[in-house]
């Protein structure tokens, strides 16, 4: 099938505005919107710009702003996405160039939540910190995150002022708040309760609607919610 | 970690590395007619998928040797759309598909010389493995001014698993 790709083009060192342009591209319905891209860079473009590393949903590097939703380039089959396909970059975040931003905010956000297990104390058994089922399955929807930036990007509070910690830090923060074996919940939820963290999210799950692995974002913000109700911090 | 690492003092590359590796990125940018550097890589990724997968042979290393060379070849003009110096993938890929090529190369000189088959190297026409000539690493270098690649060899030092005949 024959696609029209439109693609928001802004390299900051041409150009004093980002611009569209058109490429007309031939498809199957099983390609992915990522080999759209790679037949226009490859073959017709060059100077076409966007990240990219392992193209098969994992390494989370090709989330944009697809057909006005944001999604990973390398998992939208263009059967899903149609005839004329629009491409630009993901919102909130300053373009480095064409379908590329600087994701650098978000990995301080994401840094500020002290995203790694903290416990300093020897196990019981001297080996290994058990964990019940029941206690795995708090944090198995939120292990999931590949830090694509997808929900981030596309929450209204974060667009209105860039330094809310936004979903993705939260959920991040929620893998290891609810993790049994962690020691740092209490500064962790501290750190969620500062005003430009949990709170200032308004429940409007673009976030959820973003994910491209399906975690439930809003209710992880809000069991964090909870949680700092029951440590009882103000 | 970005600002942990502005803090570490690096250290200086060597002159002449840096000026070879400038050398190639100036000659890239400058060029103008040649073919797309994706063009290169996909015959490139076809011949050794097709030539130089697990199973292999003399007549198929042998056309692969042959076939890394004119890619090498038309490889010395490449056309680079991007001029700029910000995020230059088109520049990087360029840059990369010379790496590719040298890979390519130490590769399938390897396993031309290599007459024995031994894990994922399985050689149909030297069917078993040789430990008496070939328990050994090989190593490929080329000489600095775009010589042929040398293949020299080191031992294997054997620690907790000796080399067994796989009977399974």
């Amino acid at each position: 099938m024959d696609v029209t790709l439109r693609i928001r083009r802004y390299n900051p060192e041409l150009d004093d505005e980002p611009h569209w342009e058109e490429y007309a591209v031939e498809a199957e319905p099983t390609d992915r919107v990522l080999d759209l891209l790679h037949q226009v860079k490859w073959y017709q473009d060059g100077t076409l710009t966007f990240r990219r590393s392992c193209a098969h949903g994992v390494c989370g590097s090709d989330a944009m702003l697809i057909n006005g939703r944001n999604r990973l380039a390398c998992e939208y089959l263009v059967g899903d996405a149609g005839t004329d396909i629009s491409v630009e970059a993901i919102r909130g975040m300053a373009v480095v160039k064409d379908l590329l931003v600087d994701m650098e905010p978000f990995w301080e956000s994401y840094r500020s939540v002290k995203p790694y297990l903290v416990n300093d104390e020897v196990p019981a058994d001297g080996k290994e910190r058990r964990q019940t089922q029941a206690e795995r399955e708090r944090f198995e929807d939120t292990s999931r995150c590949i830090l694509c930036a997808a929900c981030t990007a596309s929450c209204p509070v974060f667009w209105a002022d860039q330094n809310y910690v936004g979903p993705a830090a939260i959920v991040n923060a929620h893998r290891f708040i609810v993790d049994s074996r962690d020691t740092a919940t209490q500064e962790r939820l501290e750190i969620m309760s500062d005003p430009d963290g949990v709170w200032r999210c308004r429940t409007v799950f673009n976030c959820v609607e973003a994910c491209p692995r399906g975690i439930k974002i809003t209710r992880a913000i809000l069991e964090v919610t909870s949680e700092i109700g029951r440590a009882g911090i103000r | 970690m970005a600002s942990d690492l502005a803090e570490l003092p690096a250290p200086a590359p060597d002159p002449e590395a840096e000026a070879s590796v400038q050398g190639s990125i100036s000659s890239l940018l400058a060029g103008s007619d040649g073919e797309r550097p994706a063009v290169i890589r996909a015959e490139l990724q076809e011949v050794m998928f097709a030539n130089c997968g697990v199973y292999r042979t003399h007549e198929l290393l042998a056309d692969a040797r042959d076939a890394v060379a004119s890619l090498r070849e038309r490889a010395a003009h490449l056309r680079v759309d991007d001029r700029g110096c910000r995020y230059n993938t088109d520049l990087a890929e360029a840059l990369e598909l010379g790496f590719l090529l040298d890979c390519a190369e130490a590769t399938v000189a390897s396993a031309l010389a290599r007459t024995e088959s031994r894990g994922g190297h399985a050689r149909d026409d030297f069917p078993d493995r040789d430990d008496a000539a070939w328990l050994k690493h090989t190593f490929a270098t080329r000489a600095p001014e775009g010589g042929k690649i040398a293949l020299s060899y080191k031992p294997v030092t054997i620690t907790k698993f000796e080399p067994k005949a796989r009977t399974y």
